[in-house]
């Protein structure tokens, strides 16, 4: 067994007994601070969200380029795809979070706002939903982020269960949700914890490994059970990167995923994914 | 009593003439600053041969290829031995009034006056596009959700247009049926080869002296016009979304036979027992048509129908005997018009187009959005990793 697998091991056992206590032994300070952005009248007054921070560099040097970035086929990684490690202050593809959120349209009406009907009502969910996704990045900057960026954002309805081998207990499930808007926001971030340091090798292996934790299953959609599970995922992640960087002195959250994209019509509505993936360098040859 | 229920108000009046235009220009070249030469005007309204040399045999059936017009009496007649001044209608005609007018309630048409004539035209094919334009909430609705997408990809000078055409076409119809009031069903037909052309069409009418318009009734179209018609004239309007409600298909066999061809050509009723189902299935609808429309006017459509596919205009009564007796065009300038439109309406003069449109999804966006949609919508993520 090589080290890297044993790692492996240690923080899938660290990450289990975390999934098994789930009952959300989540610390209170993180969930505070996710609930204190999930409220529930979300557009603000203000006509536009502010852009995101421009954090100027102030980090350590990057690798050499003669730095060999190797994964664990032994392929050779471009150094593009270890943006997540080799680039931390800045947004990239390589570190993101994908999070879904359960939109009642009343929770965007400002005050005095009548509900729209029919088709404008969708519209307007549309239209505002840009506020949904820039809460979901003020949940990322309160807790993992020092910069967060809303890649995109997909909106969609809710609508009545269009499955014929569905039981009546999956219908029944599914209604609770009916009325409601989904939205999915996937974003990219900078972490706010250092990343550590690199091997002093010629080269590196590079490792990205996800971590599946226990499904979230909802009997309605339940903000703040999303918010605590969100909350959670990244307690998780950051633990687990923590450890990883005392065994090889680097690691970062390369991606949160609260959500599941394109869901609208199946039985299992409700039962949405959560994992989380980290990524870090480990020496390879000599020094 | 044709009861067609007048709505709004009396809008576009004449302070639109001297407004300056904006719209597109017209697309015949008939159209230049010092007028058609003779010659010019002689060819757009008459051919070579006689006018029914000038129909052909398509898709849809008989289609007009030169300056025709249909006619109820002899399939074709040249424009010229029609209308007098004849000229084609164009966006840059500014109307003298618009007055709107909803369609029928429900799936039933009124019945036409005692002692009419019932004159049953059909009009496939989009010809002279005019001033007027009309479009529906719900593409309004989708060219603002497509404009947010832009906004959001960073292109928000992207306002998106229409996805089916807005703009009217005129269709002429003369008539010079004086023995007795003539009452006009006008079927706006989108079946066929031009299934796809959804059409709003302005009837445009020019009675000969004597004759006289005892009712309309429209079927058919997304949008409606008739215009130089007494405003006393009922109008009754049923329009394509309001057939679907009603289930009523306006099937012909005739069509309808040629797209069971297609289909067998393209391989999709290759099978005698699809195809036969097919055929029943064409008459089954065929026949319900016909059904419904003898319970509106008393007369079968397939027996009575009359038209060309791409005819500019309709022929109602006798030719004229010279050309020089031929009905004076009434330009669509100035014009009274009836109008049964979609959510929207826009017309030359008064407004601009196509900005007309664009400022209508800007308006909606920006009220759904509960501001400046593009502030709110904006890009909020750049890749600014530079790796290779």
């Amino acid at each position: 067994m090589s080290k890297t697998d044993l790692i492996a091991i240690c923080i899938a056992l660290a990450i289990g007994a975390y999934v098994v206590n789930t009952q959300m032994k989540t610390s209170n300070m993180m969930s505070e601070a996710v609930s204190s952005v999930m409220e529930a009248h979300v557009v603000p007054d203000v006509a536009a969200p502010s852009e995101p921070p421009k954090v100027e560099s102030a980090q350590a040097p990057l690798p050499p380029s003669d730095f060999k970035i190797i994964d664990a086929r032994g392929r050779t990684v471009k150094r593009r795809e270890a943006a997540a490690l080799l680039q931390p202050y800045k947004l990239t593809r390589g570190r993101t979070a994908e999070l879904l959120s359960f939109v009642d349209p009343k929770d965007l009406l400002r005050d005095g706002e009548d509900m729209p009907i029919g088709e404008l009502r969708g519209l307007m969910v549309e239209a505002r939903s840009a506020f949904v996704a820039d809460r979901a990045c003020g949940a990322l900057l309160k807790t993992l982020a020092a910069q967060c960026g809303v890649k995109t954002y997909e909106t969609a309805y809710i609508g009545e269960l269009d499955c014929e081998t569905c039981d009546a207990a999956e219908r029944l499930r599914r209604k609770s949700f009916v009325g409601h808007y989904q939205i999915v926001t996937e974003m990219a971030f900078t972490p706010k914890v250092d990343t550590g340091v690199f091997p002093e090798t010629s080269e590196v292996l590079f490792t990205e490994k996800t971590f599946e934790l226990e499904t979230l299953s909802l009997k309605g959609p339940d903000g703040a059970a999303v918010e605590d599970r969100f909350a959670y995922i990244v307690e998780a992640a950051t633990r687990a990167c923590e450890d990883i960087k005392a065994l090889h002195g680097n690691c970062v959250v390369s991606n949160i995923t609260l959500s599941k994209k394109s869901y609208g019509k199946r039985h299992d509505f409700g039962d949405i994914p959560s994992s989380f993936t980290l990524a870090y360098f480990s020496p390879l040859g000599n020094g | 009593m044709i009861g067609a229920v007048l709505i709004g108000g009396f809008f576009a009046l004449s302070e639109l003439k001297g407004a300056k235009i904006g719209g597109p220009v017209a697309a015949s070249s008939y159209v230049n600053l010092s007028g058609p030469t003779r010659a010019q005007k002689d060819k757009a309204t008459r051919g070579q041969g006689t006018a029914e040399d000038h129909v052909i045999v398509g898709y849809s059936g008989e289609v007009a290829s030169g300056p025709i017009f249909a006619h109820d009496r002899s399939k074709a007649v040249f424009i010229a031995d029609a209308l007098k001044g004849w000229r084609p209608a164009s966006a840059r005609d500014v109307f003298g009034k618009v007055q709107l007018i909803a369609p029928v309630k429900g799936c039933d048409m009124p019945a036409p006056a005692a002692g009419s004539r019932v004159v049953n035209l059909f009009v496939n094919g989009q010809t002279q596009e005019v001033g007027m334009y009309s479009f529906s909430r719900s593409e309004v609705v989708s060219s603002a959700k497509a404009w947010l997408g832009n906004i959001r990809r960073g292109e928000a000078s992207k306002v998106p247009r229409w996805r089916v055409s807005p703009q009217f076409h005129a269709f002429d119809v003369v008539v010079t049926e004086t023995r007795a009031p003539v009452h006009l069903v006008l079927q706006s037909r989108t079946e066929g080869v031009m299934q796809t052309l959804a059409q709003s069409l302005v009837f445009n009418l020019h009675l000969a002296e004597g004759a006289q318009i005892s009712g309309i009734s429209i079927i058919g179209g997304r949008a409606s016009a008739v215009a130089n018609v007494a405003a006393s004239v009922p109008i009754a309007v049923i329009p394509d979304d309001a057939l679907e409600r009603c289930g009523v298909t306006m099937a012909t066999q005739g069509v309808g036979e040629r797209l069971i061809k297609k289909k067998q050509r393209g391989g999709q009723l290759s099978r005698e027992k699809d195809l036969k189902e097919a055929q029943r299935a064409l008459r089954r609808k065929v026949e319900a048509y016909n059904i419904w429309f003898a319970r509106q006017f008393g007369i079968r459509s397939d027996a009575t129908v009359y038209g060309l596919n791409l005819a500019g205009g309709a022929l109602v009564g006798p030719v004229p005997g010279t050309p020089e007796q031929a009905v004076p065009y009434h330009p669509l300038s100035g014009a009274y018009i009836a109008a049964q439109t979609l959510d929207h309406i826009k017309v030359a003069g008064l407004h601009k187009w196509p900005e007309a449109y664009q400022e209508e999804v800007v308006k909606l966006t920006t009220w759904a959005a509960g501001g400046n949609p593009v502030a709110i919508s904006r890009p909020r993520f750049q890749i600014t990793e530079r790796l290779r």
